[in-house]
């Protein structure tokens, strides 16, 4: 990893805007240029751009990431990707783009991708959930600990909150479960 | 050690948090390898841990990158301007609640209030400070409606008018990721309830994603929902 790739990884994992700002310089008015290519506008290589910025600082968090291309190299083909996604839903037809099988450079994109959009298909069941299911279950994730959630929430003992933790935990994964969307991400 | 269906949860609980010393966790790694229900299980527990955070970083990233995109104006170059506009904007805004027409935003996009808040109706809340939220909003002062309104929604956080109303104060006061949140939040609670989407549009038109303001625009004309008579008139533009 070069010092310059290196500087961009520091700032989508510190959320730098300098650092951001020249990612946006550099690499916004490519990735316009490769989906106008591909038959977009401005406009959907703006969201395209945004999301795949979104899915790179996901996986750069995990201890185990590792670039092994350039990070210009690994923004355009997760770009790409997204690009085929997207493309796919929108108009429920097979797509082809260029260099496709080539793309493959930083392990499994579409497993970064799909992994972004488990995260939000589990924001959306937890919001079906009852108030006090979803804000134990939000507080739990949050690392409180079950003293915490009872004094915060006033709940009456932790013991109470805890089988009310594990019911709730069970609802969302039988919510989550049997989402036929959430097939699809695994 | 035993796995069972009254357990599973609280052993993957302290597995996914450390809270298992080496033999244990050794051992229970060893049961969920050949445990294929139990490992996507695992999975997915160890993801729902992360959600908070994820969501977290993926607002402040968006938020870096939109203040970016549309960089602030450069006050001290342009102080005159700024004057001169805001005493028209001010005009505006008197012509417009004289003549109570639509009010106009930064990009000329109608925003907001097309009709008030009448929550004084609820009246079994017995919430006392319901009429200054109300009169709050409804004079287009969302910074000081706010306070009230999280207040209200932390003892009715599933109220859907009042979710509205915080989306649109958040709109208003450009604060246009925040505000998705709660336009979400009402798509997930009543996803009938099609009004949400009307300010869902303004909202990424106001954020200059004209692209999903688009789409969202079209499917409140062809469903006729909310305000679709001015949904068609902003995609003719």
């Amino acid at each position: 990893m070069n010092t310059e790739d290196d500087k961009y990884i520091n700032a989508l994992l510190t959320n730098d805007r300098k650092g951001i700002k020249d990612i946006y310089d550099s690499y916004l008015p490519r990735v316009e240029a490769i989906i106008a290519k591909m038959g977009g506008s401005k406009d959907e290589a703006w969201e395209i751009f945004q999301e795949s910025l979104i899915v790179i600082m996901t996986k750069v968090q995990k201890p185990e990431f590792k670039l092994t291309s350039s990070f210009y190299t690994y923004l355009v083909s997760v770009c790409k990707f997204k690009w085929f996604n997207e493309s796919k839903k929108k108009y429920k037809k097979e797509l082809t783009i260029d260099g496709y099988d080539t793309l493959s450079v930083e392990g499994d994109i579409l497993d970064d991708i799909h992994q972004v959009e488990r995260y939000r298909l589990y924001k959306q069941k937890l919001g079906l959930l009852d108030e006090t299911c979803r804000r134990i279950l939000e507080l739990f994730f949050n690392q409180n600990s079950l003293k915490e959630i009872t004094e915060k929430l006033k709940l009456t003992s932790e013991n109470a909150v805890k089988q009310r933790k594990y019911q709730c935990q069970k609802k969302l994964i039988a919510m989550i479960q049997s989402d036929p969307a959430y097939k699809e991400l695994i | 050690m035993k796995i069972t269906a009254d357990n599973k949860y609280e052993l993957i609980d302290k597995y996914v948090k450390g809270e298992m010393d080496e033999n244990e966790a050794s051992e229970f790694s060893s049961i969920v390898g050949s445990n294929e229900e139990l490992s996507a299980e695992l999975n997915l527990i160890k993801e729902l841990n992360e959600i908070q955070d994820f969501s977290i970083k993926e607002e402040n990233l968006r938020a870096t990158l939109l203040s970016i995109r549309e960089p602030s104006v450069d006050y001290g170059k342009y102080v005159k301007y700024a004057i001169g506009l805001l005493i028209l904007g001010l005009l505006m805004m008197f012509f417009a609640k004289a003549f109570n027409t639509q009010k106009l935003g930064t990009d000329n996009t109608p925003m907001a209030l097309l009709e008030p808040l009448e929550l004084t109706t609820k009246a079994e809340d017995h919430f006392e400070d319901l009429k200054v939220m109300q009169d709050f909003y409804n004079s287009g002062n969302y910074k000081s409606a706010l306070p009230y309104i999280d207040n209200y929604l932390d003892k009715k956080p599933r109220d859907l008018d009042v979710l509205l109303a915080k989306g649109i104060s958040l709109m208003e006061l450009d604060r246009g990721t925040e505000a998705h949140s709660f336009f979400r939040k009402i798509e997930s609670l009543n996803p009938r309830v099609k009004k949400y989407k009307w300010y869902m549009a303004l909202n990424y038109r106001k954020q200059g994603q004209n692209q999903k303001a688009n789409v969202l625009l079209q499917e409140i004309v062809n469903n006729k929902s909310y305000n679709h008579i001015q949904a068609k008139n902003l995609l003719d533009k």
